[in-house]
């Protein structure tokens, strides 16, 4: 126990934690077989979307993402970066080792992709380096929460 | 109804295949997009998805209320080009095909004049020859 505590110390000091830029919806994070594991939204105006249309739309999302890749007209297949529609934007970063991290934000955010890697990297610290997580599972830590939130409030 | 490339390096396995996956894909990525939207309440709308893009390539969107879909593939790095596509719609399409009295709704494009008209105006677009 008192290990995990000291682990948890050491990385607060050296997360770089900056405002995440206002106008981020919610975030989707996607493990490689194409189940959600991680919701969240910041948005106090919009009602957050039922859980199970979430689920749906993560999974839908995974193939869609895998077809648009195989589309492309020149070069190795990757999938969806970014999509534009008219009363949001949708950014998706996919990991290297499969998992899409997907932030839904207005139209008038810039920069979201060093936002999500800035969440990849509190992923990496604080959900991958808990020795009670299995990979693919639901994410349930209440670090990466707390620091999810200094990242959207700033505080 | 229509198609024609320029600019392609990579030529497709099918074409009718191809065609049939861009078909499936966007049918289920703009209801995805309508059930997505925040303080919408799911319905589905014709403004919905407007441009998706990946690292190799970006495409673009336009649907009319009369349920007619054009689609341009370009460069990632082209801003929107969805008045171009407007554009086509209203100046091109309109004229050649709606005004065709051969032409039926819903049949293959024939017409040499929309062909030409629209390789010209897509050549005539400022980044069509950027790479």
């Amino acid at each position: 126990w008192s290990l995990l505590v000291y682990l948890g110390e050491v990385n607060s000091k050296h997360t770089r934690t900056s405002r995440m830029p206002a106008g981020c919806l919610t975030l989707f994070i996607i493990n490689k077989a194409g189940g959600l594991i991680y919701t969240r939204h910041f948005s106090q105006e919009h009602a957050p979307l039922p859980v199970n249309e979430c689920l749906r739309l993560a999974s839908t999302f995974h193939s869609m993402h895998a077809i648009a890749g195989n589309l492309t007209p020149v070069g190795p297949p990757t999938g969806i970066e970014t999509l534009e529609a008219d009363t949001f934007r949708l950014e998706c970063y996919q990991t290297p080792t499969g998992i899409k991290f997907l932030m839904l934000a207005e139209p008038r955010v810039t920069a979201l992709d060093t936002v999500l890697k800035q969440i990849y990297s509190l992923y990496s610290d604080y959900v991958l380096k808990n020795a009670f997580y299995e990979l693919d599972m639901p994410i349930q830590c209440d670090l990466f929460n707390q620091k999810l939130d200094v990242l959207v409030n700033g505080k | 109804l229509y198609y024609e490339d320029w600019n392609r390096q990579k030529k497709p396995k099918s074409l009718p295949e191809e065609q049939k996956l861009i078909f499936g894909l966007l049918f289920s990525l703009k209801h995805t997009v309508c059930a997505m939207r925040p303080g919408g309440d799911g319905k589905m709308t014709v403004d919905g998805l407007q441009s998706y893009a990946t690292s190799t390539y970006r495409l673009h969107y336009f649907e009319t209320a009369t349920g007619l879909r054009f689609i341009l593939i370009t460069n990632p790095n082209v801003p929107s080009l969805r008045e171009c596509l407007r554009q086509v719609y209203s100046g091109i399409y309109v004229e050649y095909v709606t005004k065709n009295p051969l032409q039926s709704l819903g049949t293959p494009i024939t017409s040499t004049y929309f062909a030409q008209s629209l390789t010209k105006y897509i050549r005539g677009l400022p980044y069509f020859l950027s790479t």
